[in-house]
């Protein structure tokens, strides 16, 4: 039973990690060259969210993190920047999964938007204080609007296609508390 | 139960720890990208190397199924579609026509005037692999490298006009810098008026001129060339014409068509020989200008001095 549970865990982290790495993959296909449009929403984010909002112990930290550097290295952004803020973010909402456990889904999203929101500002600043030269702000707003607004849609692919859905209460000892 | 409260007591101060370590790793490498961010860009160049071609299997088929996909849309409008086309084949012909009369005549001018073309001017071909993955950035990574020769600054352009400039050399790929990103800067120059201006990138569609030195002289449809003025780039690629933006800006409209990138031309450049004084203009004399013999003096120089002065003009 330990063995079975364990095995499942590893499967959803590598699951989580193919999910992550086609991601990253079509966001590098060269479909669209010609700037301008409404950017795309930043699913990585998304995903990151809705995952560790149901099952924490499929996306463990450190996966987070990696994953999340590797998107910094390869879509030229600061490297690190956003990675070190997700790993806060996700840390963040994790703490806070007993309170939308029960809560209507609305109450969720908000919580998500404003953690999104916090990352984008705190990179921004940050950004700022450093004196490096950020994105436009318009197209940055867009993007993080996009990505609220994808988030809906994010967790009904992950609860009806992938089966992520906050585990039962009495199950939390026994699945969720492994290290 | 008990046992498992006592794992739970110790299993959160050491979550805790990893994850103020893991905040302090990556807060590390953003500041080491700051303080030295050459060494952390070839380090992002030699990553995407390693990753990017990684997948190549997979992007072409990929992106050929999406472009088909796109395509299929388009059948819709078939028939319309099919009568531009017949359309512009017509000015087309009347095009080729002018155009292989004008190259004729482009070959005679030429072999008059015994012109000799940069034979350095060669260019390698890529493919383009990835683009940059995020809406802030426009720059598109092309399958050669270093391993090709290929070196930073280097100028790219599809088969029409110009695409971007190098930057970012790993060993199997190479970044180019589009000129719509926001980082780009382009010295140009618009003719016929002969204005010099520089080409700054956006993230717009159609990138802005600004330093224009008398923005009355240049008009819409106007053609924008690069100038090669600060060394950088060769001077002469067709970049593209002169639009007035809603915002009553100059911007230009580009000649290569960034909707599909995909094979581009790196053009092969060498540094240009510095000048540094004046004279250095006129090729050195090959010899010491021979003494005049006393017997017959004014025979030989005069020829001599025009034969020096004609190389000097050539090179």
């Amino acid at each position: 039973m330990v063995d079975f549970a364990l095995t499942r865990i590893w499967l959803f982290r590598l699951l989580f990690a193919a999910i992550c790495g086609t991601i990253i993959f079509f966001q590098l296909l060269p479909l669209k060259t010609a700037p301008g449009g409404w950017p795309a929403p930043d699913l990585l984010q998304a995903f990151t969210c809705a995952w560790v909002l149901r099952r924490p112990d499929y996306v463990p930290i450190v996966l987070i993190a990696a994953i999340m550097l590797l998107a910094d290295m390869l879509f030229l952004r600061p490297p690190g920047l956003q990675a070190a803020l997700m790993v806060a973010a996700a840390e963040f909402l994790r703490q806070r999964i007993h309170m939308t456990r029960d809560l209507p889904f609305g109450v969720e999203w908000a919580l998500v938007a404003t953690v999104l929101t916090g990352v984008a500002l705190g990179q921004r600043l940050i950004l700022l204080l450093l004196l490096v030269e950020r994105p436009p702000l318009s197209l940055f707003l867009m993007q993080l609007l996009a990505t609220i607004l994808a988030y809906p849609l994010v967790v009904f692919v992950s609860r009806h296609i992938f089966g992520i859905r906050p585990a039962a209460r009495g199950k939390v000892d026994t699945l969720g508390h492994r290290p | 139960m008990a046992r498992e409260n006592v794992t739970h007591t110790y299993v959160r101060p050491i979550r805790r720890i990893l994850t103020g370590l893991l905040l302090l790793l990556l807060a590390g490498i953003f500041l080491l990208w700051r303080i030295d961010s050459p060494r952390v860009e070839q380090f992002r160049a030699r990553l995407t190397d390693k990753v990017v071609p990684s997948f190549e299997w997979a992007l072409a088929p990929v992106a050929a199924f999406a472009n088909m996909i796109e395509g299929y849309q388009s059948y819709q409008k078939l028939y319309r579609q099919n009568q531009e086309l017949r359309r512009e084949l017509q000015q087309m012909k009347a095009w080729k026509e002018a155009a292989l009369q004008l190259e004729q005549k482009n070959a005679k001018l030429l072999d008059l005037n015994k012109v000799r073309l940069d034979p350095k001017l060669t260019h390698v071909t890529g493919v383009v692999l990835a683009d940059s993955g995020s809406p802030f950035r426009q720059s598109v990574l092309v399958n050669v490298g270093a391993r090709d020769g290929i070196q930073d600054g280097w100028a790219t352009m599809d088969g029409i006009g110009l695409v971007g400039r190098i930057s970012g050399v790993g060993d199997r790929t190479a970044r180019v810098i589009l000129l719509t990103d926001s980082n780009s800067r382009i010295p140009v120059s618009i003719q016929p008026s002969g204005q010099r201006a520089i080409l700054a990138g956006d993230n717009s569609p159609a990138p802005p001129l600004e330093f224009l030195e008398k923005p009355e002289l240049v008009r819409p449809g106007d053609s924008v060339i690069s100038s090669g003025d600060g060394g950088v780039f060769p001077a002469g690629l067709l970049v593209g014409r002169v639009a007035q933006g809603t915002d009553g800006r100059l911007r230009v409209r580009l000649a290569a068509d960034y909707e599909r990138l995909e094979y581009l031309r790196v053009l092969r450049s060498r540094p240009v020989e510095p000048i540094t004084m004046p004279g250095m203009l006129l090729a050195p004399a090959p010899l010491p200008a021979p003494a005049p013999t006393p017997e017959n003096p004014d025979t030989s120089p005069p020829g001599t001095a025009e034969e020096d002065a004609g190389e000097g003009r050539d090179g």
